[in-house]
């Protein structure tokens, strides 16, 4: 009786002692790089996994309770959640909309061939070189509505206007896509015109000879040529938008109410504002979650 | 050779058991069962927040070197991360913080969870003179019961007034809520600002409860974790504050105690309700533009005679300090009844000692501290339970949100009885 899988005497390449060891050595080689991602990503998933059915909270000494899906039911399911995911849902695509046609018009002027062109381009770099909460608490003093700029400029044009940002649910989540976007349109324009300038000038000198007018050569060249920045800036931008705490922390605290309450602010207050970690795991668990759709959506259009 | 081999294994096995046994007795010598320490401490490290009293605890704890020669390791926390970092480091099994200070409300989450050793037996000492308090501030220093703190500054909500507005149009301080309204109303009138009221998303809860508690209500129903917000005190509360609302400057709809104090030292605003924490500020000309034109007065009296509220920073020893002792030895070196005045020249605002009264350092640095230990007396701390953060930011929230679309007092306060009643229903303690 064989002891080994020998197919019609060819011993199969499957199971052949050299196929073996290459696959043993290349799993050798790559263990380091599959250790850290084990200890840096699959282990703390693991753990909050576990967290999130426990009745974990900093004030609460000894160990643990086991208590199922009881934060999923009380913290997630829930019309507080919902909401939270809904001013993520809508601070992702504002910023998106604001930041991606205002970063492309930037990007075609700076390829252009104008003078100072690098000045500008400096200029443009500052909001980027900025950390968020000096951002957040920049604007937040400029939106005051006693003291702030933007009272003052409304007040150029009626004296008697008192606009308050930061009271009004729908101002105070404007106010969040503005600072979001003076942050971010620098770094879309940048990958935009990186893309932009690495797309060949014989292609538009062979659509100019073919009679295209500049719409056509826009809509046929530029536009494909950047689509994979595009696809790339779409995603990193978003995913930036997906877990923002900062600005919203710093600018308007997820308020008036809770307004402007992202699911970041809301982990973030369960677990340390409240001390329930059980309870923040189970909204980080189901963040991470929702992000899987987008992920996997983003893999197969990058294939294409 | 193979006997030779077993003997060097044996004997390394006996030096790794040896090794271990060493090791494991240095790490646990220094501990006594008691939590005590045996052996000759040199350095403490203690958890400040940046503030005029983590300042003044810094240069104590240089004075406290130079006296004893155990020097005590600063480690600045910033306000917000100070409970979570007191808890996790609770956590642990040697102590990362043996000193603590922390804001009031944090006081019943880090006392539930064991992170705080009590300090029954240390503050009968007579050095340290816990009975120089006023009774109210000795309760403010108890969670269920037990001191597991020391007042490190008393901070009772008082009335603010800005003198040179008040006067510009003949009205005096107000001594109860129908007048401070009657001013409020009279100076809203002249295009002013006649109150001053928070309404953040996060803190704005504070100074709505100074509101109940002024009209002589509470936040639970005495001796339980029952919600009392459906009381007739709650509803003139709500409806005093909402009807304050046109008349408070609009960057405080968004703001919480800071924004109120900065709008009130912009000269405008006529009165507000605030902690007596902010006197450091509304008094530095670098800051303030009323530096010499406020005065601050006992908070209005309502239907139900005189109340208010009274927060401030508290000191604590850690449960897993390894040194109690000598931990204590600071804290009453730093807040004992003799150490006030040193206190008080470090620039920090100092507990509601009675004493201070007769103190002229006090009097000299600290113009309201007849005004402080007054209102300490009668102040009242909120329920401490662990679940009160989330109970602030809860009704916070429904606070800010009415304030935002006009839904008013009704609105506000059925949803705040409603979520305050839902959380307080997982609490165990609120006392």
């Amino acid at each position: 009786m064989p002891t080994s899988p020998v197919v019609g005497g060819v011993r199969s390449p499957h199971r052949s002692p050299i196929r073996r060891r290459r696959r043993l050595s290349g799993l050798a080689f790559l263990s380091p790089a599959l250790g850290i991602l084990i200890i840096v990503i699959a282990l703390p998933m693991a753990i909050g996994l576990y967290q999130s059915l426990t009745n974990m909270a900093l004030t609460r000494p000894g160990a643990p309770d086991f208590i199922g899906s009881t934060n999923y039911e009380n913290r997630v399911f829930t019309a507080s959640f919902g909401r939270a995911a809904g001013v993520t849902a809508s601070i992702m695509v504002l910023s998106l909309i604001v930041q991606l046609p205002i970063g492309y018009y930037l990007a075609l002027c700076l390829s252009r061939r104008i003078p100072a062109s690098s000045v500008f381009r400096t200029i443009l770099t500052i909001p980027m070189m900025l950390t968020p909460v000096a951002v957040g608490l920049m604007w937040r003093f400029l939106a005051d509505p006693d003291l702030g700029v933007i009272r003052w400029i409304v007040s150029l044009v009626d004296s008697s206007a008192h606009p308050n940002l930061l009271a009004s649910s729908s101002g105070a989540l404007l106010l969040i896509v503005a600072v979001s976007s003076w942050s971010h349109i620098p770094f879309v324009t940048l990958m935009l015109l990186a893309g932009l300038l690495a797309v060949p000038d014989e292609l538009y000198e062979a659509a100019a000879v073919d009679g295209a007018n500049s719409w056509q050569r826009r809509w046929h060249i530029t536009l494909p040529s950047l689509a994979p920045v595009l696809l790339i800036v779409c995603v990193l931008r978003l995913a930036g938008d997906y877990r923002m705490f900062d600005l919203v922390y710093t600018v308007t605290n997820g308020g008036p109410g809770s307004s402007t309450r992202n699911l970041s602010m809301l982990a973030y207050m369960e677990g340390l504002q409240y001390y329930q970690i059980g309870r923040a795991c189970a909204i980080a668990m189901a963040m991470a979650l929702l992000a899987l759709p987008a992920f996997f959506a983003y893999r197969k259009v990058a294939r294409l | 050779m193979s006997t030779n081999k077993l003997t060097s294994t044996k004997q390394l096995l006996a030096g790794a058991a040896l090794a271990f046994a060493l090791t494991v007795s240095a790490c646990s010598s220094g501990n006594d069962p008691n939590g005590g320490s045996t052996t000759t401490v040199t350095s403490l490290t203690m958890a400040v927040s940046s503030s005029p009293s983590g300042t003044a605890l810094t240069e104590l704890a240089k004075d406290f070197e130079a006296k004893t020669g155990i020097h005590i390791n600063i480690v600045e926390l910033g306000y917000n991360d100070i409970a979570t970092k007191i808890l996790l480091a609770a956590g642990q099994s040697s102590a990362t913080y043996d000193i603590v200070q922390f804001d009031s409300p944090m006081y019943a989450a880090l006392a539930s969870a064991g992170a705080l050793a009590s300090l029954e037996n240390y503050v009968t000492s007579p050095a340290y003179g816990f009975d120089d308090f006023p009774e109210q501030v000795k309760d403010y220093a108890r969670f269920d019961g037990v001191t597991h703190a020391i007042p490190l500054s008393t901070e009772p909500y008082v009335l603010w007034n800005n003198t040179d507005l008040l006067a510009a149009h003949n009205l005096k301080p107000a001594d109860t809520l129908d007048q401070y309204v009657a001013n409020a109303t009279a100076l809203g009138a002249a295009g002013l600002y006649g109150s001053d009221s928070g309404f953040s998303p996060t803190t704005g809860a504070y100074y709505w409860l100074e509101a109940l508690y002024l009209f002589g209500g509470s936040l639970t129903k005495p001796g339980t974790c029952q919600s009392a917000l459906d009381s007739a005190a709650a509803q003139a509360a709500a409806k005093f504050y909402f009807d304050m609302l046109p008349l408070t400057p609009a960057t405080t709809v968004n703001a919480g105690g800071n924004g109120m104090t900065n709008a009130f030292i912009q000269g405008d605003v006529g009165q507000m309700v605030n902690a007596t924490g902010y006197y450091s500020i509304v008094v530095d000309p670098e800051q303030s533009k009323i530096p010499q034109s406020f005065e601050m007065t006992l908070p209005p009296s309502g239907p139900d005679g005189r109340h208010t509220l009274m927060f401030g920073w508290l000191a604590g020893v850690t449960a897993n300090s390894a040194a109690p002792e000598v931990a204590w030895q600071f804290l009453e070196f730093a807040l004992g009844q003799q150490a006030m005045s040193r206190l008080i020249e470090l620039g920090a605002p100092p507990p509601a000692r009675s004493s201070l009264k007769d103190l002229p350092e006090a009097q000299t640095a600290i113009p309201y501290v007849d005004l402080l230990v007054e209102a300490s007396a009668f102040g009242e701390h909120l329920p401490y339970t662990p679940v009160m953060s989330e109970i602030i930011v809860s009704i916070s929230e429904v606070l800010s949100q009415a304030a935002a679309d006009g839904s008013g007092a009704d609105a506000f306060l059925a949803q705040a009885q409603q979520r305050a009643q839902s959380i307080l229903a997982e609490a165990e303690v609120c006392k």
